[in-house]
């Protein structure tokens, strides 16, 4: 072997290096489009309209005296038939204030639970 | 094995090209963005906020103690009036062209104990490819006695004060 070149044995480990790290970077920039999915999704599944539109329309309800019973059973079935969520509320006057309702909303849609007491 | 010197520049010369081919490649990778299917979900969640922002809007009180716009094409039975608010609310958007986004309302009421649905507003001139991703919103909106429009759904209860859901499918034609 005392024949064998040994030049530019140098430009040639560059070119390993080169190329590991190039993997490496590969690798980073697959993961992130993992990273971007989950968090979308997460977002999407969170019933942030419906929250806040069932704790909206409770409120206005009961403020202005409209939230019967019956109005209650609607609410409960097209919840849970058509938002696949089931939701609970308790309402009652509040004994020690005068003109006060207390309002608990319980809201369940089998990933996000939420609940919540307020006078009205 | 001797070890000569001889290339030593060929070797910093081999460096400098490839950190300067490192640099071009990072600087074009993020000029350029990858539209995955995962990024299809961010489009969704802008489509669905924009639905909710805008029934949201239209059930406003317009003074105290006053019922809302939407209150008012719901109970009157007004799909008209819904699509000329509803529709300019979703597509209009400064220094551009509308956005082509469709709709199409249903309303769910309670009978008895079941469900019952019917079209509110339907507005024609799309043709569905089949492979439109939709999004949905909801919203609550309650009916109070009378007056009662002749055009409500003849299952509706007419005597008591209620809730109905109002359920809004959009989606980019």
């Amino acid at each position: 072997m005392a024949g064998l070149n040994e030049d530019g044995q140098w430009i040639v480990l560059m070119g390993f290096l080169i190329s590991i790290s190039l993997l490496f970077l590969m690798l980073i920039v697959s993961q992130a489009t993992l990273v971007g999915q989950t968090t979308a999704e997460g977002v999407l599944e969170f019933p942030k309209h419906e929250i806040r539109d069932l704790r909206g329309q409770v409120i206005s309800s009961v403020g202005d005296a409209t939230f019967t019973d019956d109005v209650y059973r609607d609410m409960r079935l097209l919840s849970l038939k058509r938002n696949h969520a089931i939701i609970s509320v308790d309402w009652r006057p509040e004994p020690d204030i005068p003109h006060m309702m207390r309002v608990m909303i319980r809201y369940n849609n089998g990933v996000t639970v939420y609940e919540e007491t307020l006078l009205v | 094995m001797v070890v000569r010197d001889g290339a030593t520049l060929y070797t910093i010369e081999g460096v400098a090209a490839a950190l300067l081919m490192i640099a071009t490649a990072t600087i074009v990778f993020q000029a350029i963005s990858i539209y995955t299917p995962g990024d299809t979900h961010i489009d969704d969640m802008l489509l669905e906020q924009l639905g909710a922002d805008a029934l949201a809007v239209m059930d406003m009180p317009r003074g105290q103690g006053d019922r809302t716009l939407l209150e008012e094409v719901v109970q009157d039975w007004r799909p008209d009036l819904f699509d000329a608010t509803f529709s300019p609310l979703l597509r209009e958007r400064s220094l551009a062209a509308e956005d082509p986004i469709q709709y199409s309302a249903e309303i769910s009421y309670r009978v008895g104990d079941g469900v019952a649905s019917v079209t509110f507003s339907d507005p024609p001139g799309y043709i569905a490819t089949g492979r439109d991703p939709a999004v949905r919103v909801t919203r609550w909106v309650q009916i109070h006695p009378p007056p009662h429009h002749p055009n409500l759904p003849e299952n509706l209860r007419r005597d008591r004060s209620q809730m109905v859901l109002l359920e809004v499918i959009l989606w980019r034609g």
